[in-house]
């Protein structure tokens, strides 16, 4: 199982999390899957960018990830997180790697913090769920979180509640909740989406800033490429449930082999664009060359084909559905 | 603060005002009227219309309405013609008693309420949240003076634990006082705890979808804490905002209750006087009721701006 994350050829670094032919089905009168044959791996302190239209199953794929699928989702396949499986483990053994070891940033700050527990409580949660910490311990360290993320000196946040707080402030709130047990791996879930144009960058930065100085490793959930070059080693690209391109960020940029990621990368607006209509991203991706084209040692068991060291891409069934 | 409350009370005595008309005009149109019953069936209908122009019904609706007004803006509600004293005077002794009973039924239904609701929210699809479900549709659908002479029937009768009627003061010692108020309070407490725990459990399903739920979970934080700390801290918010709606009905269901049970409070008093057609002592428990339940209402919406600090009155506030 270890070696369907890894493309053969490359030697695998030690890995933090790695995540093995995943599906998640949608149970119900109408079962289909939402995500099909997801491979990822990732090193400790390594950044990942999951990239993808909204339904291309980043977000399901980071939650089975953490373990926060709705009851009507069932993952299969395998995750492993250092060296432990995730699927199929028992809810309170789950539990302990959840806060401790990944952390998650949600999208919507206002709406995933507490309308009503103050911050400092809520952060206390967090911290209360895995470690014994003296009421002393517990102030300071809810302290220290609160200035990590900028919010420390003034007035003091751990008093206050979310509706006191800004945008921004509340997202600083969410990444110090999402650090407050040191975990691994952060997954941050479009975490500026909600934010201000101007408060977009400097959140992007802080969570950057955290993973280089925590050694966290990051999966980063966003549809914006501009922000993927600035802060993620790799990408991943998602369509319709699969993977369909995944290598180095400078590749993927560079050099796009799957004509979906041509299209969005495409689609990014530059400075100095002449374009009067900037192009939009096509509803199917078509496939790219016939699958008994690929010579069988180059295609793995999920169907991506190494197109150079690092650099795979989907060539079977893209966009079937 | 104060402007916004002084502000709401303005508004709301009119409101108080529409139940006492509707009261004054009805009691006045139904048959019968208290000269004839003061001066029973052997009377004759010349010393009823004496009586008539004494007590000054012989006058206009309207006229009456007037008089009635007057001695309201100097706080005087008439008075008793049967009980003989001042209705500003019998009111609070009668009041005592159904408030008492009223807020021990609140508690008892809001704790039952919140029991029942979280078992049928938390443990939805096993027998125990079946069981949850169940009562809280029986509790909504069985009438109130059932469930009190049942209760008569099991806990007094059956298993003698509480006396089967009568009312004893805190004179006569806490034990006998609380047993004698504690099957009627029961009584009320389980036509409210249908009612209360569908909206506990409906509530509780409405906060486990949000978001902060599953950040909760992110966190690795225990289902119980989670359920206990994190979504009945926002349902019993919600719950606060119906003490205020629960309470009327408590009142209502007083005269009934009261009844039943013969406990002499305001249930009693208003039903005995509606008998006795003492249009003084309707009127004055009518109004009564009415300005208690819309302070009560007042307070609630106080204090769920001190639990909920989403919630600020000021300027842009209604």
């Amino acid at each position: 199982m270890n070696s369907i994350g890894t493309p053969p050829g490359s030697a695998p670094p030690p890995a933090l999390l790695e995540v093995g032919g995943l599906g998640v089905e949608v149970v119900g009168p109408e079962p289909f899957s939402a995500v099909r044959n997801v491979d990822l791996t990732l090193a400790p302190g390594e950044s990942l960018a999951l990239v993808g239209e909204s339904g291309s199953g980043k977000t399901v794929t980071a939650s089975a990830i953490a373990g926060l699928l709705p009851p009507a989702l069932t993952a299969t396949g395998s995750i492993r997180f250092d060296g432990k499986e995730l699927i199929g483990m028992p809810a309170h053994q789950r539990r302990e790697i959840a806060g401790r070891q990944i952390g998650f940033v949600f999208q919507e700050p206002m709406s995933a913090l507490h309308p009503i527990l103050t911050v400092g409580k809520q952060i206390s949660e967090a911290l209360d769920a895995h470690f014994d910490l003296s009421r002393a311990q517990r102030r300071d360290r809810i302290a220290e979180l609160l200035d990590l993320v900028g919010l420390g000196g003034g007035r003091d946040i751990a008093r206050c509640r979310i509706g006191q707080l800004s945008g921004g402030m509340r997202q600083r709130v969410m990444i110090a909740m999402a650090i407050s047990c040191r975990p691994r791996l952060l997954i941050a879930d479009e975490p500026t989406t909600a934010l201000d144009v101007t408060l977009q960058k400097q959140v992007m930065d802080l969570v950057t800033g955290l993973q280089r100085q925590l050694g966290l490793a990051l999966i980063l959930i966003t549809h914006d490429l501009a922000v993927v070059s600035e802060t993620c080693e790799r990408v991943a690209v998602m369509y319709a449930g699969e993977i369909v391109e995944t290598g180095p960020t400078r590749a993927i940029l560079r050099n796009p082999r799957h004509e979906y990621t041509q299209a969005l990368i495409e689609a990014i607006p530059r400075i100095g664009d002449t374009r009067r209509r900037l192009p939009t991203v096509a509803a199917t991706a078509p496939n790219l060359r016939d699958e008994r084209a690929v010579p069988a040692d180059r295609r793995t068991a999920s169907g991506l084909v190494r197109e150079a060291p690092e650099h795979w891409v989907r060539r079977d069934s893209a966009g079937s559905r | 603060m104060l402007s916004y409350i002084g502000k709401r009370l303005l508004t709301l005595l009119p409101t108080v005002l529409v139940p006492v008309i509707v009261v004054f005009v009805i009691i006045r149109l139904a048959p019968g009227d208290p000269a004839a019953q003061i001066l029973g069936d052997q009377a004759t209908p010349e010393q009823v219309a004496d009586l008539r122009r004494q007590l000054g019904l012989d006058a206009s609706l309207l006229a009456q309405f007037g008089a009635f007004l007057k001695r309201l803006v100097t706080l005087d509600l008439g008075e008793s013609l049967f009980l003989h004293a001042p209705v500003r005077d019998l009111i609070p002794g009668y009041a005592a008693v159904t408030l008492e009973i009223g807020l021990l039924s609140l508690v008892l239904s809001i704790g039952l309420g919140m029991a029942v609701g979280m078992l049928a929210a938390f443990r939805r699809g096993h027998w125990d949240g079946r069981i949850g479900s169940g009562i809280g549709i029986v509790g909504i659908s069985v009438p109130q003076f059932w469930i009190g002479l049942l209760l008569v029937v099991l806990l007094a009768v059956q298993l003698p634990l509480f006396p089967v009627s009568g009312y004893r003061p805190w004179s006569e010692g806490v034990g006998p006082h609380l047993q004698s108020i504690f099957l009627p309070a029961l009584t009320l407490a389980l036509a409210q705890l249908g009612i209360v725990s569908r909206l506990v459990s409906s509530s509780i399903s409405d906060v486990l979808n949000e978001p902060f739920v599953t950040t909760a979970r992110s966190l690795g934080v225990r289902p119980r804490r989670i359920r206990v700390r994190h979504v009945m801290r926002v349902v019993s918010v919600e719950i606060l905002t119906v003490v205020g709606l629960l309470l009327a009905t408590v009142l209502s269901g007083s005269v009934v209750v009261e009844n039943i049970f013969g406990i002499p409070g305001m249930g009693r008093l208003l039903f005995d006087a509606v008998g006795r057609r003492d249009y003084d002592v309707i009127q004055g428990v009518v109004l009564f009721v009415g300005l208690f339940i819309i302070v009560v209402n007042l307070v609630v919406d106080l204090l769920y701006a001190v639990v909920d600090p989403r919630v600020r009155y000021g300027k842009g506030a209604p």
